[in-house]
């Protein structure tokens, strides 16, 4: 019978992960009904289709050689870059200004980090995005995106949870600790596109449309 | 059970501590493996040569990234995207280690090349630690 106990073992230790795939699939789908209601500005939505026409990944296409005006930035503005064919809308990447031209946003290998400003130019699609607050909401957004340097970028990261980062998620959470919702329709994940959507936000400069 | 893993353990994350529960449950599922795979193979070649056959796209994803042969294609950026996505399942173990950083790169950065040959590693060391018998 010690064949059997170890064929049990061994069926366990292999479906485990199935079966919790299969349960935590389901208790997410309960959990995000809304989204299936007919909600089609959810990233949901958007990465089905860009899958359905061949679009994974977050887009390509040549350098912006666009003339760009000086921008007037504030800290705690949003920046928004875009490539073509990206399939989770028509940004690919989020930043959020700090000052001294400088970007908080995040990278797989760099993780949540401070880069130039500049590079935003060379999208083909660039959006910068005024948050509706005063002054000292948006330093303290910012003092808390600054406080996360470091930690890790995950691509699919959810919105819950404080270990696992994507470049909007840590915009929209700086910003909803300070009482501003970023996510008008409480999607299961967070992307570029989806800022744009926010009653909260007021566009200040578009490029690419 | 790898790539279940993977999917088991994302979407573990969107209840935060699951995924740390399943991460931990990985290891000891790939040590209890490497265990009875000891006993049924009882060659430590074999075993070796499945663990690194096991982990040959994060072996590959890896090199191509530390060797800058990922450069050489348009989708270079994507190699540590796969990269990291194949090591979802024990992630969320590197993921409470304190952030800091080494030459601008965060440590779970550095972490993703350590992690192939350490996965690989618990795998085949029941096969030279125990004796068939205890097993």
């Amino acid at each position: 019978m010690e064949w059997l106990q170890k064929a049990k073992r061994g069926a366990f230790n292999l479906l485990l992960f199935p079966l919790m795939a299969l349960m935590l699939t389901t208790l997410i789908f309960i959990d995000n009904q809304h989204l299936f209601a007919g909600s089609e500005e959810s990233v949901i939505y958007t990465y089905l289709n860009s899958f359905a026409d061949g679009e994974i990944g977050s887009g390509y296409g040549p350098v912006s050689t666009d003339y760009t005006p000086r921008l007037n930035l504030e800290p705690g503005d949003i920046v928004l870059g875009g490539w073509p064919h990206c399939a989770y809308g028509r940004f690919s990447h989020a930043g959020i200004y700090v000052g001294n031209n400088k970007v908080l946003e995040g990278y797989v290998d760099y993780g949540l980090s401070v880069q130039d400003l500049s590079h935003y130019l060379e999208y083909n699609e660039l959006c910068l995005l005024r948050v509706q607050a005063s002054p000292d909401v948006k330093e303290k957004a910012v003092a808390y995106a600054l406080g996360h340097q470091g930690q890790m970028f995950y691509p699919a990261a959810f919105k819950q949870g404080d270990r696992f980062w994507n470049c909007t998620k840590i915009i929209w959470e700086a910003y909803k600790l300070q009482g501003i919702e970023l996510d008008p329709i409480n999607d299961l994940w967070m992307a570029p596109q989806s800022l744009c959507a926010s009653p909260n936000v007021k566009i200040i400069y578009e490029k690419g449309i | 059970m790898h790539l279940t893993a993977i999917l088991a353990v994302w979407l573990g994350m969107y209840f935060p501590g699951l995924d740390l529960v399943l991460g931990v449950l990985y290891i000891i599922f790939v040590w209890k493996e490497g265990q009875h795979s000891s006993l049924l193979l009882n060659n430590p070649k074999i075993i070796i040569f499945v663990a690194v056959i096991w982990q040959a796209p994060g072996t590959i994803l890896a090199l191509s990234v530390l060797t800058g042969l990922d450069t050489l294609v348009d989708f270079a950026y994507y190699f540590v995207f796969m990269l990291e996505l194949w090591l979802t399942p024990v992630l969320p173990l590197i993921s409470v280690i304190p952030t800091f950083t080494i030459l601008d790169k965060p440590f779970y950065y550095y972490c993703f090349f350590i992690l192939v040959p350490l996965l690989a590693v618990v795998y085949c060391l029941p096969a030279f630690k125990c004796k068939p018998e205890k097993c």
